[in-house]
């Protein structure tokens, strides 16, 4: 009962930092959503039994991270603090 | 009868192939310049669709199947899809070189990176369990965001592509690993192992996470509406980065939704929440993915929302959960990928961005760009002699032997979407004045050839007679749907 208690905590989890890394007008909080989103799924894998999915799930929160941090630099110094208003202004460009 | 070495190669093809695109990584590390790794990379995977040509095309899809153990083997899904992939990933990389070649010398860390996410989607498609699925899959969703990023280099808004692509990793690895641990959970298994082949009860939450890790492999496979990353990749993201992306990604990840649905359908009480699930992303797809593509002005973003209807189009087929509806899912998803490489190769022909003006009289400046992206186009709509006309007959053939006379009405109204916008790109490329002389330069028409050639070929010939993929396609429904009529 506990394990599924946990289980649902840690899905709720899951789900408001993704909500966090689609809905923020912040591109660092973004990629904190996303990083979150992933360690929180690590955790939710691990409470169910499926030990093997974490270490990766790990890996892959690590990953945004690494690759996040330079994209996110480079788009703050062209946009500067605006960076999502800016990039969603240059995709409605194109469209 | 098959000579030993050759049965040989064809026994450890799955491994060939999933390993042959790393071929570029250790060259990487030593030359900092692309030609070295783009060598290795041509060559390793050439040699692996050569292997898959000549030793496992021949063979029976039994005959593969029942040496499918170690990390990497052919699973009933893989048999259409792996040798796909792989021919296509050799054709993209005999492509890149064009890059290299042409004045904007390509870094050997871009065609490492490009190896990487191949050997993850091939990996995915023939991996032995569930664990090394994800994890190839997140190798090659975060390869592809790599090289999305690399081309910022010489375009920012590639930068806003790769950032959007990492938020949808983020969302498609949570997803997945949600989805695994409910279903490892409910059945105390793993399942893509030997075991999961036996029917076991699964239970609603089974179900759940079945139906979760399909939502994830949707994002990988830009099905609409989970489809937000798709078209800035396609146009912004560079031509590597949408080839690798269009052509490849979808077919393994659409490929392992359809192994994930036959385990959730096989479950006593899944049956009926994957054909809604399933059905109802798919009709979704169709809408969305045609509308969006009747409004696009780019050729590339109209190839992401087309691609999107098609993926569509695939889960509705696959909604009737028969055997025959399985096999023609299937042989949709080999049609997507090759549509995809004919419009997107016939794009990268282009100079710069693909727009409508770009593509007037692209027909008379690059011949064979032009007649790729009209076979695409006409394979999109289905007009017979394309190997889209065949796998629409098949999609709406199964639908009303299961009785979905909805679904067949989606098929069709998918066909009927597309002659407004495929068809709008047929009279730009032949009956329109070129507004541009540019024509493309040598080195890329050279380098991009054997890839339009073979998509064209792939469209035709299929469409004329595609009873051997349809066979492979058979024994793969009818072994995952054991029991389903």
């Amino acid at each position: 009962m506990a394990a599924t208690g946990a289980l649902g905590a840690a899905i709720l989890f899951v789900f408001a930092a993704l909500w966090l890394a689609f809905q923020s007008d912040d591109i660092l909080k973004r990629l904190i959503g996303s990083v979150l989103a992933c360690a929180g799924a690590a955790c939710a894998a691990q409470i169910a039994g499926a030990g093997a999915l974490t270490w990766p799930l790990l890996l892959v929160a690590a990953s945004i991270a690494a690759l996040g941090a330079p994209i996110a630099k480079h788009l703050r110094d062209a946009y500067g603090g605006d960076a999502i208003a800016g990039v969603a202004a240059a995709d409605e460009a194109d469209e | 009868m098959m000579p030993g070495a050759l049965h040989e190669a064809a026994i450890a093809a799955p491994a060939i192939m999933a390993l042959a695109p790393l071929a570029a990584l250790p060259f990487a590390l030593i030359w900092p310049r692309g030609g070295p790794a783009w060598s290795a990379l041509v060559v390793a995977t050439l040699c692996a669709a050569l292997v898959v040509a000549f030793a496992v095309t021949p063979l029976a899809p039994q005959t593969l199947s029942q040496h499918a153990d170690g990390a990497w083997g052919f699973s009933p899904t893989a048999i259409v899809a792996a040798p796909i992939a792989g021919v296509a990933v050799a054709l993209i990389a005999l492509a890149s070189g064009a890059w290299a070649q042409s004045g904007q010398r390509a870094p050997a860390i871009l065609y490492a990176a490009f190896g990487a996410s191949a050997h993850g989607w091939i990996g995915a498609l023939l991996a032995s369990d569930l664990t090394l699925t994800f994890a190839h899959l997140q190798t090659g969703w975060f390869a592809a965001c790599a090289v999305c990023a690399l081309h910022g280099a010489r375009d920012r808004a590639a930068l806003s592509s790769a950032l959007r692509m990492l938020q949808f990793g983020a969302l498609a690895a949570a997803l997945f690993a949600l989805g695994a641990a409910l279903f490892m959970r409910s059945a105390a298994l793993d399942p893509f192992s030997a075991d999961a082949a036996v029917q076991t009860p699964i239970g609603r939450g089974g179900a759940a996470g079945a139906a979760l890790m399909i939502l994830a492999l949707c994002v990988y496979a830009g099905a609409a509406p989970l489809h937000g990353w798709t078209a800035s990749v396609y146009a912004r993201g560079g031509r590597l980065t949408g080839l690798l992306l269009g052509v490849v990604a979808p077919l393994s990840a659409l490929t392992l939704a359809i192994r994930i649905f036959a385990l959730g359908a096989g479950a006593p009480d899944g049956r009926l929440i994957m054909q809604i699930i399933v059905g109802g992303l798919g009709v979704a797809g169709v809408v969305w993915g045609s509308i969006q593509a009747i409004g696009a002005r780019d050729l590339r973003r109209l190839a992401a929302y087309a691609a999107a209807a098609q993926a569509g189009c695939a889960l509705v087929g696959l909604a009737a959960g028969s055997v025959a509806a399985t096999a023609a899912a299937m042989l949709q998803l080999a049609n997507l990928a090759i549509v995809a490489l004919c419009i997107l190769g016939g794009a990268a022909m282009i100079e710069g961005r693909a727009t409508a003006v770009a593509v007037e009289g692209l027909g008379r400046r690059a011949p064979l760009a032009g007649a790729a992206i009209a076979a695409g186009a006409l394979s999109l709509i289905g007009a017979p002699l394309t190997f889209g006309f065949l796998v629409r007959w098949r999609l709406i053939e199964s639908a009303l032997q299961s009785g979905l006379w909805w679904a067949a009405g989606v098929q069709i109204a998918a066909s009927l979407a597309a002659v407004l916008y495929a068809g709008r790109v047929l009279e730009r490329l032949y009956l329109r004045q070129a507004q541009s002389q540019l024509i493309p330069r040598t080195a890329r028409r050279m380098a991009l050839t054997p890839a339009l050639a073979a998509a064209i070929a792939a469209v035709i010939w299929l469409g004329l007679d595609a009873d051997p993929v349809w066979r492979a396609a058979r024994f793969a429904g009818a072994s995952l749907m054991d029991g389903a009529p």
